[in-house]
């Protein structure tokens, strides 16, 4: 046997409150040496409690019942604990979810990568940190000396995780195991992250078992997969056989939930573009909140006013789908907030031609027909209320409307987003994940709006929960003729559906256009062109290569003269970009680009 | 930490004193009746009263006397006490520095005891070990310190075992270390008891989080020993919170000492107090009450800079 890591007949336990649970049935994988093997699955697979076992790192409620775990021919659960300590960080090391908890913020992160190194070799002082500051680079991380010294909240979340990466390599592990190590990262820097980690398999030669969710990812980065569902191994095979011939259902069903813009299967719902008066028009909207600047001996600086989103113009058709993309820091969501009037703002806000100036001009009936659909229903739907009462609050609030009455429309709307009439007394924390978001969009839809913003009520959902709302929100679309402004850094998801397309970076619409097919048609902007390189479906993650693109958002309160994408813009002209700020222009059949580069030129690239 | 934080948390706790010592000298200035009649009682003669109103400066203004008498208390002239016939300074520094050693007595007791028996909980969370850690928290939380205090009394001074005196104060430097320790045992056990329940139950809880977070597994993954994990790991997050409770419970060590120092017979500024109180005298009431706010306020201080060093994000915010 020449194979690294071998997990046999592997099932493990959990004591709950409801009774013992199976997390992990049966399991068996293998992982050669310098191999990268991606375990994947839906929440609730038991890959990471696979991970978690194979380091002898078990929650406190779990027990091993059967099955080994071998390193180099090695049991490990016979390992004392001395042996257990030598091993993990040495020749098995971890880099898990988080990198905002992972590491310990009271510590720098010089002295938390130091401590891996230190604990393994007999490296101390200067040795030490010279070791620390090569694998600080060679993670990417180009002004190591500094970041050494910074505390973890001073670095930003990729940052962070190529720090923590830097640990897990220092000592030359032969195994690296990554709990799904991207998933709290934006898209263009998972992609980033991404490239290192197969460069670091290809130049350091060592093993990779890559937990992730997500099917692109997998088949970028492994060469062999598990497919696990609910705790036991359902399909593994070469990535490229995962993903061009699954043979397992659930595979399938998988493979077809991811959102891949190219696999026309007829499942589109996109709705038909709307009339000529728009239904929602925004002018000109500025949002700008107030930051403290520390100066002067005393830190009491004044705080200044810096711009979280400005010049925004866009529209909403009738019964249309618009969406509002973007990476985290664009300003996306701020602009929702002020539609909804959680934000104050200047400019004008327009429904069915009514202009509205600033908040106070939100009357009761706009905030009628705009609704809003927040990211986390278990952050925005009260714990301690019945169902019932949730959904059927808005109406309550609105006024005029009978206890019979509204009790009838909940028992109708509940129907509608297919939620089971027993539910109607439970509590949210009694609900799945997906019952959750179809609680709030009940609670959305209740008073018939013209209008509901979805916030990215997805992204915390699987894939097949996932889909599913998306029909979900199709079906009442076309029966409501209800217009969507969909928030969404999942460009994906959003081109197979939206009439409309605005990206957004830095707080401002770097580029709009109307689609009439997945398909992007040149010109479009070299951040539109990033985003869609950087997150690539499965079958194209295949073959094709990710783009990635480096460095991070600027500063708010020294934003940038010229164009606010030209520091990490991969097509940026030259010094120009830094000095001149351009407009958004219309470009062919697009509605702008923010772009100094030519048309002419712009024309010329492939389609997306 | 910044330079700028440290100026910038101690003119706060300059300011908070000058409020205080504001509040203490209204109180006993703007109280119904005047200091003079407080100090003489009811059977003063009218002379009397005009006597002592200018040996006070009663007849002044209120602003000027607040004024004169902050300016006297920044040089160390707090008066002159009425009941002693001496400069209040002399009386009160001298209490002052024994009651000073009996609450940093009692304090690093509760720290040496009550922060290791909460890791110990914590790492032994619900077996046997922590049961009883638990079980002691609570008899300490459930028992009032004049309790302790009269316990110790009957039993360890009482004069069949007759380990520890009854009371009374014995100097370092003059009647030696051993006896000095043997006088300040007691009290200052019977202080500790509340506060170690206190600070043991909330390291016990904060570690408890602390052992079940991401860093700590990083920690572990890494390779590290279990005790490396609880120490360099675990626990320096766990004392953030301590740090504040120990600064908070300083308030009500204060307090204690009153109780406690009453119990014992034991002469510190808790114990000059009530003699302040009980004989009238103004000006050394005025003393002790605003010497024991600044003593609260700096101790409050002192936690600042300690949870800066602990915390790096602290300054940042």
């Amino acid at each position: 046997m020449t194979d690294l890591l071998t997990v046999e007949n592997l099932t493990v336990d959990f004591e709950t409150g409801d009774g013992t649970v199976r997390a992990l049935d049966n399991v068996d994988i293998r992982v050669g040496p310098g191999e990268a093997v991606a375990i994947v699955g839906e929440s609730g697979s038991g890959k990471s409690t696979l991970a978690y076992a194979i380091l002898q790192y078990l929650a406190q409620n779990g027990r091993k019942v059967a099955g080994t775990v071998r390193l180099e021919g090695r049991d490990l659960s016979r390992l004392t604990r001395p042996e257990l300590h030598m091993l993990r960080g040495a020749e098995m090391s971890v880099v898990s979810q988080d990198p905002a908890t992972s590491f310990n913020p009271t510590l720098s992160v010089g002295r938390q990568v130091e401590e891996a190194i230190r604990v393994h070799t007999r490296l101390s002082g200067t040795a030490l940190r010279v070791r620390a500051l090569e694998f600080l680079r060679k993670v990417g991380l180009p002004d190591a000396e500094t970041m050494m010294d910074k505390y973890p909240h001073q670095l930003s979340g990729g940052e962070k995780q190529r720090a923590l990466i830097a640990a897990a390599i220092a000592t030359g592990p032969k195994l690296l195991i990554m709990d799904e190590p991207t998933t709290a990262l934006d898209v263009t820097t998972a992609a980033a992250l991404v490239a290192l980690l197969k460069d670091l398999k290809r130049s350091l030669g060592v093993a990779i078992l890559y937990i992730t969710h997500d099917l692109g990812i997998m088949a970028q980065i492994a060469d062999r997969a598990y497919v696990m569902k609910q705790g036991a191994v359902v399909e593994e095979g070469t990535v490229e056989q995962i993903v061009t011939a699954p043979r397992h259902p659930y595979t399938q069903r998988l493979l077809a939930s991811v959102p891949d813009p190219e696999a026309a299967d007829g499942a589109e719902h996109r709705s038909a573009a709307g009339g000529d008066t728009p239904l929602l028009e925004v002018r000109d909207l500025k949002v700008s909140y107030p930051m403290r600047v520390k100066s002067g001996p005393f830190h009491w600086g004044a705080s200044r006013l810096v711009q979280a989103v400005h010049n925004i113009n866009l529209k909403v058709g009738r019964g249309e789908t618009v969406g509002l993309i973007g990476e985290s820091g664009s300003g996306k969501s701020t602009i929702a907030r002020a539609l909804v009037g959680l934000n104050a703002f200047n400019g004008e806000i327009a429904l069915e031609g009514n202009f509205r100036h600033g908040r106070e001009a939100l009357d009761a009936a706009y905030r009628r027909d705009v609704q809003m659909i927040f990211q986390h229903p278990d952050l925005s739907l009260n714990p301690r209320i019945r169902i019932a009462e949730l959904i059927g609050r808005p109406l309550k609030l609105q006024g005029g409307v009978s206890r019979t009455e509204i009790n009838a429309k909940v028992a109708e709307i509940m129907r509608l987003v297919q939620l089971s009439p027993d539910l109607l007394n439970r509590f949210t924390y009694q609900l799945s994940g997906g019952q959750k978001q179809r609680v709030a969009i009940a609670r959305a839809f209740i008073t018939r709006p013209k209008l509901v913003i979805c916030d990215e009520i997805t992204s915390g959902l699987d894939v097949t929960v996932q889909k599913s709302i998306m029909e979900l929100l199709g079906s009442l679309q076309s029966q409501f003729g209800t217009s969507y402004l969909f928030i969404t850094h999942d460009i994906n998801l959003i081109r197979s559906v939206a009439n409309r397309i605005y990206t957004m970076y830095f707080g401002e619409i770097v580029e709009g256009r109307i689609l009439e097919n997945p398909s992007l048609p040149a010109p479009y902007h070299p951040y539109t062109e990033v985003l869609v390189k950087s997150a690539l479906p499965p079958r194209r993650a295949l073959t094709g290569s990710i783009e990635t693109i480096k460095g991070e958002l600027p500063s708010r309160l020294s934003p940038p003269r010229g164009c606010v994408f030209a520091s990490r813009c991969p097509r940026r002209i030259g010094p120009v970009c830094d000095q001149t700020a351009p407009d958004l222009l219309p470009r062919g059949e697009q509605i702008g680009i923010r772009c100094l580069i030519e048309t002419a030129e712009l024309r010329r690239l492939p389609t997306l | 930490m910044s330079a700028n934080y440290l100026v910038r948390r101690f003119f706060s706790t300059l300011l908070v004193i000058i409020l205080s010592s504001v509040i203490v000298f209204a109180i006993t200035n703007v109280l119904p009746g005047d200091a003079a009649s407080m100090v003489l009682g009811e059977h003063a003669t009218p002379q009397d009263l005009i006597a002592v109103r200018e040996r006070l400066g009663l007849d002044q203004n209120v602003v000027l006397r607040y004024v004169e008498w902050l300016g006297g208390a920044l040089t160390g002239n707090f008066g002159e006490s009425v009941a002693m016939q001496r400069p209040v300074w002399d009386v009160l520094s001298v209490a002052i520095s024994r009651s000073l050693i009996l609450a940093f007595s009692a304090l690093l007791i509760v720290i040496c005891i009550a922060i290791p028996l909460g890791v110990l909980a914590a790492a032994r969370k619900g077996t046997a070990v922590d049961l009883v850690v638990s079980l002691f928290s609570y008899l300490g939380i459930a028992l009032p310190e004049f309790v302790t205090a009269s316990l110790f009394l009957t039993f360890l001074a009482g004069p069949s075992l007759g380990i520890f005196p009854a009371g009374g104060y014995a100097s370092f430097s003059g009647d030696g270390v051993v006896d000095a320790l043997r006088h300040l045992a007691l009290p200052a056990l019977s202080l500790t008891f509340i506060l170690m329940a206190h600070i043991s139950r909330l390291v016990r809880s904060e570690m408890i989080d602390a052992l079940a977070s991401d860093y700590v597994r990083t920690a572990v993954l890494k390779g590290l020993s279990r005790r490396q994990v609880l120490f360099k790991h675990a626990l320096r997050n766990s004392l953030l919170p301590a740090v504040t409770i120990i600064a908070l419970d300083i308030g009500y060590l204060l307090g204690g000492v009153l109780v406690v120092e009453e119990v014992f017979a034991y002469p510190g500024v808790g114990r000059l107090m009530i003699f302040a109180i009980n004989n009238r005298d103004l000006p050394l009431i005025q003393s002790t009450a605003a010497v024991i706010a600044a003593g609260y306020a700096f101790a409050n201080f002192g936690a600042d800079i300690i949870y800066a060093w602990l915390d790096p994000r602290v300054q940042y915010d």
